[in-house]
């Protein structure tokens, strides 16, 4: 069970999940520098979007056929939120200083998690997701279940699209273009409103794919699950180097991975054994994080960014 | 209590460079005198209407069907009637009326007609919806329906002084589609034109007053102050207390916009001493004042959150740094004070310290931790900072959790926390104990309000004389532009880390207390965010609320923050959901606080054109197109 | 008043006050692009000396690898014949100060508090100091406020001690930011581009002020572009273009010659008629061009 390539694995679905994420938090971050700290519950809102959607579908529906339309519900339902979020909430902040944008996503974030406690039917604790059938899978000696994979290939198929979308169209290449200078690519006749608007878009979109996807794998989901995932994408994002989308995917992997590893192995070291196990998960993910910052500052993708004088 | 000493530069700045405001046509055309008559026809038929009856069953909260003087909710039509008369005389001028409305605008008179029209008709409005129907109104009530509105009609005939430059447009902010169909929105964008900003009013100096009629004027204004302070938090049903939100909050903004607050601050200014020792005096005066263990015990935990809040502006309003987990240097205090507190929980249940001790490991403990984080993190972006203290409030949490014996070494007793913390003894004065002076009593909470006010005051000239130096214009610069900062021989890191620091110290002191106050401490209220005041989305909401880089700012926005809710019982089931409301609306529409940094008001408002190097989003990434670069 | 200097590189040393600052072989990168090749630069005391070269040729890259704000990819920087560590503060508490092109004053802080920041490295109150209020820190404050004012005498800035520096016009923030740079008593004074955005009696004005900020011995290195500013004021003038030192003498010889002039006009100079075409590295580039090209950071 704790086999090496076990924790391997733990580590990459985990970190899957993470950097799908950290993808909301590292685009809007590079075209607007904000912290988009509402995206942990963008990502809730997805989840909860989703089983909104199979609850209300006929039972006899199977859950395969119901899949889509939970995503596509989930999807509607975190993409609305966060380009709402941009156009009423942050757009009117743009010339803010940047702490008032951040104070509001705060304030976003309490008030969507409050929103769902409230509302959101018997939501006050756990609520059940439906699970795949099937699983759990043995690859040699790795066991693997069905919600996992459908986490590994939902991050797969979203990075690739993403990838070809940002190098290969003309709204993904205006977009590097906003990231590293929207002063310029605005004069260049950027539509820079539009593009933030396609980046909280995106984001959102990742998210509910990630909200699903964590439903689907641990069968549960919580109306405050947001926070936690959102500290552990925005540290992934972090890690990966803050504004670069591969950076972000890296850094959830390479954070997953850790934190798995961590949490089997920690113990195993001498005069640790105490530290071991899920309940310090946190703290060496975080231990992680400051390393790498101080090796590498600009994370692990990230391009030094020197202030021009 | 104000802000940095550049009340007078502003002043200057702003006779120079030409402000003037325009008068503009009033929404109601009048004559000028039919205006003035209506006004005041309105407060008087709203002043007289409050000494009849509005209701006939005393159902209503705070009984209003007594005829002969006013109760409950009419105090506040009452105070909302004569303030908006007396402002409005002011600007008649008449001889030895004048100081009644110092800046001889209208603007005032509005909002404060709107106080009085938005408490009134609240009040009928509730009767009718509270009883059933407007039939249980009696006439007293409709008349208060009427005479306010006949003075706000008054009052909107009145021209206002508006802003030199043209309407909404020259907010920092678009109004888009959505704003346009609002009409909320574009109300409040209207009205928020009537509160010229304090550079613009022109106010009579007040130094030319005699010095024993200025000092007169600082006692009764602050011991008012106290009046209103303790009537509010005696109110004793949430209608009542409604109503007086809505007349103190827009009274407020009315008053400041008839100058009559600026030319208090201008006298507070040049009596900086006198006025700091008569705050101080009326601070000690309120659990006499308000001889009662509940509001005591109020008082002690606005202390707190004010203190810790203060310690967090040196951080984030006056550095500019972003500290997302300040609140688990308060719990590094309260543990190592509840640690070293004798309590049977503690590991070391031997030991008890005296207080001083205990004060001083609790600031130490919170001062290495903040270097331990800030030492690797603050030569990084500020960015990064805002990710690590946000892990670093975490972690926090989670590690005194697991320093339970179970999961890891015991230290912190996990999840149910060090219990049974004894009450502390000062000099042989113990403050678990009722002690009584003269004819008051003083009990738990109320020496401990003692304490903390104590504490606040020390931290309050900590934050005023650093920010008002040498270290503190550093500050200031390295938040400004810190590229320039560090060229003109500033070491951005060490600076920084003084601040972050100095930060920490200050929040684990106050947090010494609180572990005393709540007699054990349990990892639960050191979160980001939660239900119970001190976490790091209160803290840091409740600076920006109040305003950022300013010593009342902090203390005004966690008071508001902690008691509004406390008061106001029937959301307590939403009360985060509001919370949050509150947050993205105060954003939207004041993000410079309540108390707005005269440099801060200056930069969220004046269109940005002359602005020297001034980026205010992603500071760190200067454009790359500069002027002829 | 002026010493005729020869037209090559000029050995440290040889001057009346003798060398202050010397720049040797300073190379900036920045990915592919190399914004200064080889640059040497020696500046003596009590000189003004001018940079100039067309836009995007690499001075005030050149100047924030003076000051520490770059740490170049090659070479040294030494004052007063020590090396000065690459940081922006010990660099400014050694003794050069600067000023910055686009301006870069503390905009909500008031005038007297700006040139007070500039008076840090020569103070020494810490956050304890301030929190007591000893004797000994009022003292101190005093004394720096009172140097404070000196210098907006000196800037011709007084009256408007408490306004705030954003509400300045521009020229005064110009001069503010000199101001603030000359508060932290530096031997050597870098201004950048003191005159751009001024008009013709500003300019002027500049021009009076630097000269009294080197009658009180301070050494100055100035980047313009108004040549009869540049003329009149330096006693020896280099020029940088496409991030190579191309010649460097007194105006006279400066203001004659062809490459410089090539240069300005953008007409293609003959690259083999310079002495070190070492640093050349892509024959093939387009040497037309006026502006380096800024293919920088292509992700
Ligand atoms: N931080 C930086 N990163 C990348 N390129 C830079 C940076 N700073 C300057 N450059 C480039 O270096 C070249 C020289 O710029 P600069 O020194 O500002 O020229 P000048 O001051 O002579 O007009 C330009 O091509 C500019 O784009
Ligand atoms: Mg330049």
């Amino acid at each position: 069970m704790h086999t090496l390539p076990q924790q391997l694995a733990n580590g990459l679905f985990l970190g899957s999940m993470y950097g799908l994420i950290a993808i909301g938090y590292t685009m809007v971050y590079g075209i607007v520098q904000l912290i988009n700290f509402a995206h942990g519950e963008i990502y809730m809102t997805g989840a909860f979007g989703a089983l909104a959607i199979y609850t209300n579908l006929p039972s006899s529906l199977s859950i395969w056929a119901a899949l889509p339309l939970m995503l596509i519900g989930g999807a509607l339902v975190s993409v609305v939120i966060a380009v709402g979020a941009e156009r009423l909430a942050y757009r009117p902040l743009r010339n803010a200083p940047r702490l008032a944008p951040l104070i509001t996503a705060i304030g976003l974030s309490l008030a969507l998690q409050q929103a769902v406690f409230n509302w959101y039917p018997d939501a006050k604790s756990g609520k059940r997701f439906p699970q795949l059938p099937g699983g759990p899978f043995h690859i040699g000696s790795v066991d693997v279940q069905s919600g996992d994979l459908f986490l590994l290939g939902a991050a797969v198929i979203c990075m690739l699209a993403l990838g070809i979308f940002v190098r290969s169209s003309r709204t993904g290449r205006a977009m590097q273009a906003t990231a590293q200078d929207p002063d310029t690519a605005k004069l260049m006749g950027v539509d820079t409103n539009r593009i933030i608007i396609i980046a909280f878009a995106i984001g959102g979109f990742f998210a509910a794919v990630a909200g699903l996807a964590s439903g689907l794998k641990y069968g549960q989901i919580q109306y405050n699950m947001g926070f936690q995932a959102g500290l552990k994408a925005f540290t992934a994002a972090v890690l990966g180097g803050i504004g670069n989308i591969y950076g972000a995917m890296l850094g959830g992997l390479v954070l997953g991975i850790a934190e798995a590893c961590a949490t089997a192995y920690i113990a195993n070291v001498p005069g640790m054994e105490q530290f071991g196990g899920g309940a310090w998960a946190q703290v060496w993910a975080f231990v992680l994080l400051i390393v790498v910052l101080l090796v590498r500052p600009q994370g692990l993708l990230g391009e030094r960014v020197a202030d021009r004088a | 209590m104000t802000d940095l000493p550049i009340a007078a530069a502003e002043e200057a700045a702003a006779a120079t460079a030409g402000h003037s405001t325009r008068r503009t046509a009033p929404f109601i055309p009048l004559p000028v005198t039919a205006a003035r008559a209506t006004t005041l026809a309105g407060a008087v038929i709203t002043t007289a209407s409050t000494f009849m009856s509005w209701t006939y069953t005393t159902d209503f909260p705070g009984d209003l069907t007594v005829s002969g003087y006013p109760g409950g909710l009419q105090v506040m039509t009452l105070i909302g009637a004569l303030l908006t008369g007396v402002v409005a005389l002011g600007t008649f001028g008449l001889k030895g009326l004048r100081w009644l409305n110092p800046a001889r605008t209208n603007n005032g008179v509005l909002l404060l007609a709107l106080a009085t029209l938005g408490t009134t008709w609240y009040t009928v409005i509730d009767i009718a919806a509270k009883l059933g129907g407007f039939a249980n109104l009696d006439p007293g009530g409709i008349v208060a329906f009427i005479g306010a509105l006949v003075l706000f009609a008054g009052a909107l005939a009145l021209p206002l002084d508006r802003h030199p430059e043209e309407a909404a447009d020259t907010e920092y902010y678009e109004l888009g589609w959505f704003e346009q169909v609002t009409p909320v929105v574009r109300g409040y964008a209207w009205l928020r034109e009537a509160r010229l900003h304090h550079s613009e009013l022109r106010v009579p100096d007040t130094r030319k007053l005699n010095p024993w009629l200025q000092r007169l004027v600082i006692v009764v204004v602050y011991a008012l102050g106290l009046k209103i302070l303790t009537f509010g938090l005696a109110t004793d049903y949430s209608d009542i207390f409604i109503g007086y939100l809505i007349v103190v909050a827009i009274g407020v903004w009315g008053l400041s916009a008839s100058g009559l607050i600026k030319q208090f601050q201008q006298l507070t200014q040049h009596n900086k001493r006198f006025a700091g020792t008569i705050g101080v005096i009326t601070a000690i005066a309120y659990p006499f004042a308000q001889n009662n263990e509940l509001w005591a015990n109020l008082g002690v935990y606005v202390l707190i959150v004010a203190t810790v809040a203060l310690g967090l502006n040196i951080v984030v309003g006056l550095t500019g740094l972003l500290d997302l987990g300040y609140v688990a240097f308060l719990g590094v205090g309260a543990y190592t004070a509840a640690l070293v507190s004798g309590s049977p929980f503690s590991i070391w249940s031997g030991t008890q310290f005296p207080f001083w001790a205990a004060a001083l490991a609790g600031m130490i403990a919170a001062c290495v931790f903040g270097v331990l984080i800030g030492a690797p993190t603050l030569r990084l972006r500020g960015d990064y900072l805002a990710i690590v203290t946000l892990g670093f409030g975490e972690i926090f949490r989670i590690v005194v959790r697991n320093l339970d014996g179970v999961s890891g070494p015991k230290v912190t007793n996990g999840p149910n926390g060090i219990a049974q913390i004894p009450d502390l003894s000062i000099f042989g004065y113990n403050l678990g104990d009722t002690h009584s002076v003269g004819s008051f009593t003083l009990g738990r909470f109320a020496n401990y309000y003692l304490l903390m006010l104590v504490i606040t005051v020390i931290v309050v000239l900590v934050f005023t004389r650093a920010a008002d130096s040498r270290i503190g214009r550093s500050w200031i610069a390295i938040r400004e532009d810190e590229t320039a900062a560090t060229a003109m021989g500033i070491n951005g890191f060490r600076v920084k880390l003084v601040a972050f620091a100095l930060g920490a110290s200050l929040a684990g002191l106050a947090g010494t207390v609180f572990a005393h106050v709540t007699n054990s401490v349990v990892p639960d209220p050191y979160q980001f965010s939660g239900p119970v005041p001190p976490n790091s989305a209160f803290l840091l909401a409740a600076v920006v609320l109040g305003g950022m880089g300013t010593v009342s700012g902090p203390i005004l926005g966690a008071a508001l923050l902690y008691v509004i809710p406390q008061k106001l019982g029937f959301l307590s089931k939403y009360e985060l959901f509001a919370f949050g409301i509150a947050l993205i609306l105060i954003m939207r529409f004041r993000p410079e606080g309540i108390i707005p940094n005269r440099r801060r008001q200056l930069e969220f408002h004046e269109d940005d054109a002359p602005a020297p190097g001034n980026r205010p989003m992603g500071d760190d990434t200067v454009p790359a197109t500069t002027a002829g670069a | 008043m002026t010493t005729t200097i020869p037209q090559q590189p000029t050995p440290a040393g040889a001057e009346p006050g003798g060398a202050l600052l010397e720049a040797r072989g300073v190379i900036m990168r920045f990915g592919g692009l190399t914004a200064v090749r080889n640059v040497d630069l020696t500046v003596n005391k009590g000189e003004i000396v001018g940079l100039i070269g067309p836009n995007g040729a690499g001075k005030t890259t050149f100047f924030n690898c003076l000051t520490g704000l770059y740490v170049p990819t090659e070479g040294t920087v030494s004052y007063q014949g020590t090396v000065l560590p690459p940081k922006p503060h010990l660099v400014t508490k050694a003794g050069v100060a600067r000023t910055f092109q686009n301006i870069r004053l503390f905009a909500n802080m008031t005038v007297l508090e700006n040139v007070l920041v500039g008076r840090h490295t020569r103070t020494k109150e810490g956050l304890l100091s301030a929190i007591v209020r000893g004797p000994g820190y009022h003292r101190a404050e005093a004394q720096s406020r009172a140097r404070a004012m000196e210098l907006l005498e000196f800037t011709g800035l007084a009256d408007k001690a408490e306004h705030l520096a954003r509400n300045l016009p521009y020229g005064e923030q110009r001069k503010l930011e000199i101001a603030r740079a000359l508060a932290s008593e530096p031997g050597l004074l870098l201004l950048d581009e003191p005159t751009a955005g001024m008009n013709p009696q500003e300019t002027r004005a500049t021009e009076e002020l630097v000269f009294a900020i080197r009658d009180q011995g301070i050494a100055v290195l100035v980047i313009e572009h108004d040549m009869r500013f540049i003329f009149n004021l330096c006693d020896r003038v280099a020029v940088l273009v496409q991030g190579e030192k191309l010649v460097e003498g007194s105006s006279d010889v400066v203001q004659n010659d062809e490459r410089v002039i090539a240069a300005y006009l953008g007409e293609p100079f003959d690259a083999t008629s310079q002495d070190d075409t070492a640093a050349r590295e892509t024959p093939g580039t387009d040497q037309a061009e006026g502006t380096t090209s800024e293919q920088e950071n292509d992700r």
